[in-house]
């Protein structure tokens, strides 16, 4: 065989694996969602503070992409269409798995395939938003690749239409009154 | 290979780490184990006591010879004046059933004997004859001694290539530091694994070939003295015995002589590492300067296994007066002093809550679960830079991350989640702490209080159980104490595995050994289990 050292091969190749997955937890659509390894079981369930009880069994969620040899000369540029490759095929598996959960809950906007910024404001009057530190700890955005220059269009439009500027001070005004009526709720009673 | 390695072993093997594999081997002989010392002070000159299908008793005397010879005049110091009594009059032992009649006492050694010292027991055989007397003082020597060993291990012998590297691993780790306990779980599991309900036959080699194995896995560990990873590798053999048992419905009875094995092993790494906690100067250990940053680290499972020795012994009525108030005054000054490294600490602090609760130090429950409750709400919320890794991280893993050493960096997120907090939320319930809960409460619903409630007693046996829920309970940002209470009330009985309900100090044990498996209903299950003794003046 050629010169082989596999102590140094298995700390890159580690090294380069731990990059691909933080790579594509970032692009995929993870979202900003904590990551939680489980060790053992076979299903998830959760308890909310309002009674209502979800189980789900766990379920593999896989992505495939090849590395051809002749890639290897530009091993960085491989790696790069790798990670793009498959933060694509898990984007889109997390994606259906969201709408589907949401499907199940009346949290549903339907702007009939558009995106305006009655949309956003829709969505926005549908979800809790708390606030850090003072500061409105706002929800990630995420739309299709179809509606995102629309959106990004309508965003950036929206910055410099005074009348939308105070429709949302007005909302975020309310969801702040709405955040302090639940923080005072916190506690224990008889 | 595996006879080599038993070999090798039993040439610096001392009496107490073949003892356990020595009694496993009489029981798949067919005999019944009476007693087996934990070379205490109460050894009253038998180390084996068995009696075999007949009734007949067998008395055996271990002797590490290291390799050598059995001189006659070692024979007549350190073994003569305690066999021949046993030969010569009526045997005296609580373990002896009235009337039974000793028919042989063994010398066991892990050597050979010399001429002389052979001949000297061949003459007092020969009076014994003369007299009538039908019992007679036989020997077993290392040759003997290591075909007993290994007859039963070649088909449960680690053959399979991975399972050879990690049983030579363990064998010939250098046994200062933690143990390996999952690589000694996935052995046993092995050895443990039947398509089909065991017959006895298969049965009895494969409880003999447990034992070996993980004696062979601690003996460096052993031979250093290394009390917790003894402790931590004995409660792996008891969890993956009782989780066979649980897969072929045997009774306890049915492997009671091994579960007995097994717990004599816990208890004496518990007991020898609390004297040596008692005469230590210091409680650094290996490269004091390093050891130094990791003390306080340290000390909740200094705290925790001394507290777990204390509530043992005092449940097997045998705490020793001459260092029970030394450990006591070496609790008091863990206070104060301890950091936790992650949720896996969990287990060792349930223990010493269980020992300030039968100490009657009432104050002191209180104190102890609030400290730890704020610990959580701090070092897990939102601004902690430190998070506690959940249970599944062990103590190395979580300092190894912490020290910011490469690629180990813990990459899961604990902001804001426990498993740790709705135990301790509900022990302090079950204590009555309604003022300490409420000016917590609000912190305490920024949390996700999770869980693993594994499917069967089988997976709560298991390391990693195959079925089980991953459970997360968000608290009501409004909860009331009586629904508290009543939830609380409802809990700590879950857990229907028998032998628990006799040996709870066990299932303490247990959870050191998978903190995984510390949940609320286990924590209540454990707190119920120690109740505080009788108030002074109260009716008993």
């Amino acid at each position: 065989m050629l010169p082989n050292f596999s102590k140094i091969q298995n700390l890159l190749s580690d090294r380069i694996y731990r990059t691909i997955k933080e790579k594509i937890r970032q692009k995929s659509g993870a979202f900003d969602a904590p990551t939680v390894s489980l060790f053992e079981g076979d299903s998830l369930s959760v308890l909310r503070e309002d009674g209502t009880y979800d189980e789900s069994k766990l379920s593999k969620m896989e992505a495939t992409s090849i590395i051809q040899k002749e890639q290897l000369a530009n091993p960085n540029v491989a790696i790069g269409e790798t990670i793009e490759a498959l933060s694509e095929q898990l984007a889109n598996q997390q994606v259906k798995v969201i709408i589907g959960e949401l499907e199940k809950t009346p949290n549903q906007v339907d702007s009939g395939g558009k995106f305006t910024i009655e949309t956003v404001f829709e969505a926005l009057e549908k979800i809790r938003i708390d606030f850090i530190d003072g500061q409105a700890s706002m929800p990630q955005l995420v739309v299709s690749p179809q509606l995102f220059a629309s959106a990004r269009d309508i965003f950036i439009a929206s910055e410099n239409d005074p009348e939308i500027k105070k429709r949302f001070d007005e909302l975020m005004e309310r969801k702040r009154r709405e955040w302090l009526d639940r923080e005072s709720s916190r506690k224990l009673v008889d | 290979m595996i006879e080599r390695v038993v070999e090798n072993w039993l040439i610096s093997a001392g009496e107490r780490s073949y003892q356990i594999p020595f009694c496993q081997a009489l029981l798949s002989r067919g005999q019944k184990v009476l007693h087996s010392t934990r070379h205490c002070a109460m050894e009253m000159g038998k180390d084996i006591i068995a009696q075999d299908s007949d009734g007949h008793i067998h008395v055996y005397q271990l002797k590490s010879l290291k390799g050598g010879r059995l001189t006659q005049s070692a024979y007549r110091s350190d073994i003569a004046p305690q066999l021949h009594p046993l030969v010569l009059g009526k045997p005296v032992h609580p373990s002896i059933p009235e009337g039974a009649k000793v028919k042989a006492a063994y010398i066991v050694m892990s050597g050979d004997i010399n001429e002389e010292a052979a001949r000297e027991i061949d003459d007092l055989n020969k009076t014994l004859a003369e007299n009538n007397i039908q019992t007679s003082i036989k020997t077993i020597t290392f040759g003997e001694l290591l075909q007993l060993f290994i007859q039963n291990l070649h088909r449960f012998a680690p053959a399979e290539p991975r399972q050879a590297k990690m049983f030579l691993e363990l064998f010939l780790a250098d046994g200062t530091g933690a143990f390996p306990k999952e690589k000694l779980w996935r052995l046993l599991e092995s050895v443990f694994h039947f398509e089909k309900k065991p017959s006895e036959t298969e049965l009895r080699e494969a409880l003999s070939s447990s034992a070996l194995i993980s004696t062979l896995a601690l003996s460096n560990f052993q031979q250093n003295e290394n009390w917790f990873a003894e402790f931590e590798g004995w409660t792996v053999y008891l969890v993956a015995l009782l989780r066979f048992a649980e897969a072929w419905s045997l009774s306890d009875e049915e492997i009671s002589v091994e579960l007995d094995i097994a717990l004599a092993a816990m208890f004496g790494a518990l007991e020898g590492l609390a004297k040596e906690l008692c005469s230590r100067e210091t409680l650094f250990e290996g490269h004091a300067l390093a050891d130094s940053v990791l003390l306080n680290f340290k000390r909740p499972i200094m705290l925790g296994m001394a507290s777990l020795y204390l509530i043992w012994a005092e449940r097997l009525n045998v705490l020793p007066k001459d260092h029970t108030e030394k450990l006591f005054k070496f609790i008091r000054e863990q206070y104060g002093k301890i950091s936790f490294w992650g949720e896996s600490a969990g287990p060792y602090i349930l223990a010493n809550l269980l020992f300030m609760r039968r100490a009657g130090y009432d104050n002191m429950v209180g104190k102890f679960l609030c400290e730890v409750m704020d610990q959580v709400l701090t070092r897990n919320g939102r601004h902690s830079q430190f998070p506690m890794p959940s249970p599944y991280y062990g103590f190395e893993e979580c300092l190894l991350s912490l020290a910011g050493a490469p690629d180990q960096a813990i990459e899961d997120d604990f902001t804001h989640s426990s498993f740790l907090l709705e135990p301790i939320l509900h022990l302090m319930v079950e204590n009555g702490m309604r003022d300490e809960l409420t000016a917590r409460w609000a912190q305490i619903t920024h949390f996700s209080l999770r869980s693993f409630l594994p499917a069967s007693s089988y997976d709560f046996l298991s390391f990693r159980a195959k079925q089980g829920n991953n459970m997360t309970r968000i608290p009501k940002m409004t909860e009331s104490w009586t629904a508290l209470m009543e939830a609380t009330s409802k809990l700590g009985g879950g857990r229907k595995i028998d032998f628990f309900n006799k040996h709870p100090y066990a299932l303490a044990a247990l959870l050191v050994a998978m903190p995984q498996r510390l949940n609320s209903d286990v924590g209540v299950y454990l707190f119920r289990s120690f109740e505080p003794p009788p108030k002074e003046g109260s009716a008993s």
